[in-house]
């Protein structure tokens, strides 16, 4: 009994992180905006340390599993959140606006991610979608300006109705049809169908577009974009940066233990969000001004990218994606470091327009920009080099030259969209005067392009030694 | 023996380079020309009692692709190089004595230069020493003249004969798989494209001499001083021209043709140029007529028999250089005695005395039996030009009276240069081929036809300086420029920038926009994505049935 | 010590490392930029001596070529490989030695910027490994690195006003690269990760190879300004108002030119073959085209960049040519050929420099400037293939080939040399035509430092048309 609430320990902190910000909020004083995200951040830490120690421990298996194919990629989450928790809270020193609701909505949103990572049955990934919706929805009203967000809320409420609806139904459908809601169990049902039912198929499809939906993957992707262009920047950050690896693995985790006998018919319509993604992602990325929309374009076309890569699901497939997600992961991490940069006259710039010329005054934040630019773009010698060759270089090991051409296109497509930012950035002249970045982002950076620096010359780490828990787990 | 000469003469003209600094540096000159004398002194002093060495260095070790770099002594580079050392000396010396050559130094090194030029031209076994050799020279040449348009003519035409050159040595090459110009006589058996490649030789050679009328650059040096004029004729293209001419006469004979299209060639060359002397007014164009037309029928006679030029000829151009010279002194004096009212008259016979008899006697000089009946077309042509030089320009400013006088004496030397030539002409056991006895003819007529008939002659030849002018940039430079801009027009312009890359401009912008519109915050755009997705998804399920 | 892979490998470090010393420098005075040059100059003289000894290592092993192998990725067959053998050291040497020109010829100019020295450091060491790498990866992650330099250089340094071209030149760029990795992806299906010298060896007569090498073909065609596609090149290059940019620039095309160098096998059936006709034919139109163009432009960069593109293309068919002798003699012909027109390029942008500070014409400069005649005039008749630099043997070597094959396309060929080599003689007569309107004088001629670097490059010239290998004692 003691065990599982050991094992149960990192949801019981985030719980406990709960309490004490609430009692913090009521009872001291002096709090500042730093006194929550300092919390938060030991409470994370406490949480990455427990996680790592009870990293193939579960209590109760049958709902939540954790293994150290889920543990790497919430670790990879959890530290991600960690390093923007104490950025995010630059941002809130810089405007003086409270953070209690924030972080304890984004400990929220990690209690989702949590179970959403570990899942193991449907009620767990119905219940950790919908805490992740809500947690979303409850983080779009951190803005000021209520007006602003109001309308992308509530339509974002009503597709998480919709979704999570589908969800439930499709899951109380499998219940009915296997007897349990476990992914084992399912998956046994599954084999032993011969044909695809089109209830079955509507049951899949169900549960992938909710995920999908969750995902922000393409054509369900417009919460995404609008969120990150209404929302506040801590808000695009956290929601570019922390839930990617989290949905990921809860994607592999069903299709591989639960839908895996349905492959043939899942797989042309991963393919087909990947594609979607992929098209919308990069010409969205052209259509958009605002810096933060086209990254979230990016976003959105990394994801795709990832979709395809998956192909079909097998451990090359996963390690591949993973290396990609990786290196996105820490391009992307990296770009949104450099937004706390753009700042003039106290006010945060996201207008392509209004960084014309932004190199001329800070060479070393552009610098870094240019580097995490090219290593979205996957240019050689950079790191999404690497992660872009995984995926590619294992799709025409398995001859799948038609999903190579259209990731070699899009790629095309979304290096003249990134482009456009490094012309104005570099190419254009202008005389707008911009506010001395804070020291923590430059060194969040400087660890950044250090990590990306070390993996491009020794690259092992990152392809070898990590996914070797990969391959033995999945 | 030769290496040493070739690099005794180029440490001399390094050396000298690096104290040619200012103007007017004629002790310089004078010491240049003292190191030349030593040096040619040792030169010739033991040309006979060395055995015949050369001295080679192996520059493309391929077997297809075998260069040297070779100066070998040889009897005939002995023969050519003891007159082509009077010349040089000679040339030299006229740069000191010219008061009005502000660098003599410079022209000096420049002669010393071409000089040196023409042993490694003379000496090269292989294509690559010829072409690089060749080439040195043009550029050399390209530096002599002090006018830009000379500089200009010399260069572009220069540098065409020696990219005609280059291609006609790339097509033998390209057949005969070696640049040995000893196996060139495979290709006559074995060769490709052969008319192709002796249109080109023929192209380069007639730019390099000035066969009319690829001799505008030679007509540019009107303006320039006697003793450039001197260097450029007689040390550098034209006898480079004449060298190449015996270095791939074998290339020449794989046609049948050559001979005669040569022959016709020169002949055209000479009597134009004979209407240039007589038309012109200006000493320097009657001086390169009369060059011109020299060497015409020396590269006549060449083309007949290669060896001609390392004995005969290379003594001609020595004796060329004495003619020019007295002409020279013959023209100053008159021009003097125009300006000072001077008795021109007796004084202008006592000097016009003096080209025939320098003539005369460096022809005698020659090996007759040898030089046979050639040395009669040099006196035969030197009596003409004679002839043209006394009766328009000696006399130009004098008054009327004397110039019925003149005309009296230059035509009776000119009755004595033609009795010389009819002399050799019917030495016993002469015989004459055809073509030459037409060649002959067509001169005795040439001699014997009214000036006013040469004269039209003389005209198109000046005309052909502003015919060239304007063919180079009517009938080359503007179609050229032309063809460029409208290509530039219809291809980068209109087709890839207004064309493809407008249209792709467009129509991605036309798709940004839509993009644009469907993914800002609004409802319809939620609506019509989720829709769309929704959509598509149903259609999956039913396999592409609604 | 495996001393031949350290040498290799700090041929690639050396620039990076001088590249990270100057973005250490401090901006903004000219003391400040000239530390930053010092800086360039010392990294590309210590490179120079590496490739001395890697020359020196060359003729102790009494084999042309020294291999070395880095194990990159631990678990994967994916690793960089490097061969110097005396052709690509040629090619390095040149590169090196002209952009050393364009740097110390910027500190005339003022504009050696910490920007410009540490992309052309960047470039440099690119370029280094582009040269050096011996496998299919190596080879195309320093081929597409070479694009993020250059395309920074001309952005931001070269003066450049059409943004538009940027984005064509951005895109056609990387089309080529991404063609190329396409083309490298299916080798390493074939075969796994192979040396350039195994897939040199690949079988032509496979049902698959002919588009296998149409496809190689084409990706390094995109880095030659082929026609209908050289808009995009030319309209960047003939832009770029700096010297040293316009060198870089000017060296990218070499990568295509290398690269087909390397890939192209030793024997192409006549199945294969038969097309080639088409290649030369293309190529021979777009000598012609461009020559025309060069001709009728009256901006000597545009006649420059003609003369440039035609000598690309001439080395183009050379190498379609398969003749061995060719091959041999192009690492020479390149020597020269870079050192020729990175000097003319210095030398033109040295004019317009002080045509520009004066407010003068240029027009008769030459006249009154004795040491700027001179070099110019040397390097005019070297260009326009004299043989005094080792230009002339391939060009002979090349014209007399493809004459022999088909006479109409040699002369064609000749033609735009001529036409070509016609341009740059009217531009030195230009500069040598006195004119009353130029104020420029001797003492605008150039300082007795830079002339004896200009002296340098005469004399290397030189003695590469003589004995090229002279500074190893061949």
């Amino acid at each position: 009994m003691l065990q599982n609430w050991l094992i149960l320990s990192p949801e019981i902190l985030i719980v406990l992180f709960w309490i004490t910000s609430a009692i913090v909020n009521k009872y001291r004083d002096r709090k500042t905006p730093k006194t929550f995200f300092t919390l938060s951040r030991w409470f994370l830490l406490a949480i990455i340390a427990a996680t790592l120690v009870f990293y193939n421990k579960s209590a109760f298996p049958q709902i939540l599993n954790n293994t150290s194919f889920s543990t790497l990629f919430k670790l990879i989450a959890y530290l991600l959140l960690l390093a923007w928790n104490y950025l995010s809270s630059k941002w809130f020193l810089n405007k003086n606006r409270p953070s209690y609701k924030f972080c304890s909505l984004i400990f929220v949103e990690l209690l989702g991610l949590d179970i959403l990572a570990s899942a193991n049955s449907l009620p767990a990934l119905t219940a950790a979608v919908a805490i992740i919706c809500l947690a979303n929805h409850a983080l779009i009203y951190r803005h000021w300006d209520i007006e602003k967000v109001t309308l992308a809320a509530r339509l974002y409420v009503l597709y998480s109705i919709f979704f999570i609806g589908i969800l439930i139904t499709a899951s109380a459908y499998l219940y009915y049809q296997s007897g349990s809601f476990e992914y084992a169990q399912i998956k046994n049902y599954l084999s032993q169908q011969i044909t695809w039912p089109l209830s079955l198929k509507l049951c899949a499809v169900a549960i992938i577009a909710a995920l999908m939906f969750m995902m922000s993957a393409a054509p369900f992707h417009l919460w995404f974009i609008n969120f990150i262009r209404c929302g506040v920047l801590p808000l695009s950050g956290f929601i570019t940066l922390v839930p990617w690896m989290i949905s990921l693995c809860a994607l592999i985790n069903l299709l591989r233990g639960c839908l895996l006998p349905m492959a043939d018919f899942i797989n042309p319509l991963l393919f087909s969000f990947g594609l979607c993604s992929v098209i919308l992602g990069a010409l969205g990325a052209w259509a958009e001004n605002n810096l933060r929309c086209l990254f979230a374009c990016i976003n959105v076309y990394c994801l795709g990218f990832a979709l395809i890569g998956l192909n079909n699901c097998t451990n090359t497939d996963i390690i591949a994606v993973f290396a990609y997600s990786v290196t996105c992961l820490l391009s992307l991490a990296g770009v949104y470091t450099v937004f706390l940069g753009f700042k003039s006259h106290g006010e945060y710039l996201s207008n392509l327009s209004e960084l014309n010329g932004f190199y001329t005054l800070r060479p070393y934040l552009s610098a870094a920009l240019l580097i995490f630019i090219f290593s979205l773009i996957g240019l050689a010698p950079t790191l999404g080099f690497f992660g872009y060759l995984s995926v590619l270089h294992n799709l025409a090991f398995s001859s799948n030259w038609l999903k190579l051409g259209i990731l070699l296109i899009s790629a095309l497509i979304v290096s003249g969209a990134l482009f456009r930012v490094i012309k104005s950035i570099y190419f254009i002249s202008n005389n707008q005067k911009y506010d001395r970045p804070d020291k923590s982002i430059y060194i969040c950076l400087f660890i950044n392009i250090m990590i990306i620096v070390t993996s491009l010359f020794f690259p092992s780490w990152l392809i070898s030694d990590a996914l070797r828990i990969l391959g033995g787990n999945s | 023996m030769v290496a040493h000469l070739f690099i005794g003469l180029i440490i001399i003209a390094l050396a000298a380079m690096l104290i040619t600094q200012g103007k007017k540096r004629r002790i310089w000159s004078i010491l240049l020309l003292a190191a030349l004398s030593v040096i040619t002194y040792f030169f010739l002093t033991n040309l006979n009692t060395q055995p015949a060495t050369g001295f080679i260095y192996q520059w493309l070790p391929y077997h297809q692709l075998r260069a040297d770099f070779n100066i070998s002594s040889s009897l005939h580079m002995q023969s050519l190089l003891q007159p082509l050392i009077g010349i040089l000396a000679l040339t030299i010396l006229l740069n000191i004595i010219n008061t009005h050559e502000n660098y003599s130094l410079q022209i000096s090194i420049l002669n010393l230069l071409s000089f040196v030029l023409l042993i490694l031209l003379a000496s090269s076994h292989d294509f690559f020493q010829l072409i690089f050799a060749s080439t040195l020279l043009s550029i050399i040449s390209f530096y002599i003249p002090v006018s830009l348009n000379a500089r200009k003519n010399f260069f572009i035409c220069f540098f065409l004969a020696e990219f005609a050159l280059f291609i006609a040595l790339c097509v033998a090459y390209g057949s005969i798989n070696t640049i040995s110009l000893g196996d060139l006589s495979n290709f006559a058996s074995l060769g490709h494209h052969k008319d192709f490649v002796v249109i080109l030789i023929l192209f380069s050679i007639a730019c390099k001499i000035g066969l009319f009328p690829l001799n505008d650059q030679f007509n540019s040096l009107k303006d320039e001083s006697f003793n450039r004029i001197i260097g450029l004729y007689l040390l550098a293209q034209p006898l480079a021209g004449l060298i190449i001419l015996t270095k791939l006469n074998v290339l020449l004979l794989s046609v049948p043709w050559t001979s005669f299209v040569i022959m016709l060639w020169c002949l055209l060359t000479v009597i134009i140029c004979l209407g240039q002397i007589l038309v012109s007014n200006s000493f320097n164009l009657k001086l390169c007529g009369l060059f011109q037309a020299l060497i015409a029928e020396c590269f006549f006679i060449t083309a007949q028999n290669p060896d001609m030029l390392y004995s005969p000829i290379s003594y001609f151009l020595l004796f060329m250089l004495y003619a020019a010279l007295t002409l020279y002194i013959v023209y100053g004096l008159s021009q003097q005695s125009a300006n000072q009212t001077f008795k021109f008259n007796y004084f202008g016979w006592l000097i016009g005395c003096i080209p025939p008899i320098i003539g005369i006697i460096a022809i005698s000089m020659l090996d007759l039996s040898f030089i046979r009946y050639y040395c009669g077309v040099f006196v035969f042509l030197y009596g003409i030009c004679l002839k043209m030089f006394c009766s328009v320009n000696l006399i130009s400013h004098q008054t009327i009276e004397s110039l019925s006088y003149r005309r009296y004496w230059a035509s009776a030397v000119a009755i004595v240069s033609i009795g010389a030539v009819f002399l050799y002409l019917f030495y016993p056991q002469l015989t004459l081929s055809k073509g030459q006895l037409i060649l002959f003819g067509l001169l005795f007529i040439t001699i014997f036809t009214p000036a006013t008939a040469l004269q039209h002659l003389g005209n198109m030849q000046l005309g052909q300086q502003q015919i060239s002018e304007k063919f180079y940039h009517r009938l080359l430079l503007l179609p050229l420029r032309f063809f460029g801009r409208l290509l530039w027009l219809t291809f980068d312009f209109i087709f890839v920038e207004r064309g493809i890359i407008a249209t792709i401009t467009a129509y991605s912008n036309r798709i940004i926009s839509l993009l644009r519109l469907t993914q800002c915050n609004h409802w319809f755009n939620w609506i019509l994505y989720f829709s769309l997705g929704i959509l598509a998804l149903i259609l999956y399920v039913k396999g592409g049935k609604l | 010590m495996n001393i031949p892979l350290i040498l290799l490998v700090l041929t690639i470090v050396v620039p990076l490392i001088g590249m990270l010393f100057v973005l250490s420098a401090s901006e903004g005075t000219k003391h400040h930029y000239h530390n930053c040059s010092n800086v360039a100059i010392v990294s590309l003289i210590a490179n120079l001596g590496i490739i001395w000894q890697l020359f020196a290592l060359i003729k102790k092993q009494s084999t042309p070529v020294i291999i070395e192998k880095f194990q990159w990725f631990q678990s994967s067959d994916i690793y960089l490989s490097f061969i110097a053998d005396t052709n690509s050291l040629l090619m390095l040497t040149s590169a090196h030695i002209i952009i050393l020109g364009g740097i110390i010829f910027s500190r005339l100019e003022n504009n050696h910027t910490k920007s410009l020295m540490s992309f052309t450091l960047l470039f440099l060491s690119m370029i280094s490994g582009l040269f050096i790498s011996n496998d299919i990866f190596s080879f195309f992650m320093f081929f597409e690195g070479m694009l993020l330099p250059s395309l920074m250089l001309i952005g931001v340094n070269g003066n450049f006003k059409k943004s538009i071209s940027l984005n064509g030149f951005f895109i056609y760029n990387l089309i080529g690269c991404l063609i190329l990795l396409a083309a490298i992806l299916w080798l390493y299906k074939i075969n796994g990760n192979m040396t350039l010298d195994q897939v040199h060896k690949i079988s032509a007569r496979r049902s698959w190879a002919p588009f296998l090498w149409g496809i190689l073909a084409l990706s390094f065609m995109f880095r030659i300004p082929v026609w209908p596609f050289h808009y995009f090149i030319a309209s960047v290059n003939t832009r770029v108002h700096n010297a040293l940019v316009f060198i870089v620039v000017s060296i990218l095309p070499l990568s295509g030119i290398y690269g087909l160098y390397r890939f192209w096998p030793d024997y192409i059936p006549l199945e294969i073959s038969q097309y080639f006709v088409w290649i030369n034919v293309i190529g021979a139109l777009t000598m012609l085209f461009i020559s025309l163009i060069g001709f009728s432009n009256p901006d000597s960069q545009y006649r420059l960049f003609a003369f440039i593109t035609i000598y690309y293309i001439m080395y183009l068919l050379g190498i379609f040519s398969q003749n061995v002798q060719i091959r041999t003699n192009l690492g020479f012909a390149v020597f020269g050929f870079l050192l020729i027109v990175g000097s003319l390029e210095i030398i033109i942008s040295y004019i317009y420099t002080q045509e520009t500070a004066n407010t003068s014409t240029s027009q008769g400069f030459l006249c009154r400037a004795k040491r700027l005649s001179n070099i110019y005039s040397f390097l005019t008749f070297a260009a326009i293939g004299f043989p005094i630099s080792a230009m002339f043997t391939n060009n002979f070597l090349i014209l007399s080939h493809l004459i022999s094959t088909n006479i109409h396309l040699g002369t064609l060929l000749a033609l735009s040399l001529i036409i070509s080599a016609l341009t740059l003689i009217s531009e030195l007569l230009r500069l040598k035509t006195d004119s009353k309107e130029c104020t420029l004088g001797k003492s605008e001629d150039l300082p007795i430092i830079y002339f004896a670097f200009m002296l340098l490059i005469v004399f290397l010239l030189l003695m590469s048309f003589v004995q090229p290998l002279w500074f190893i004692g061949q």
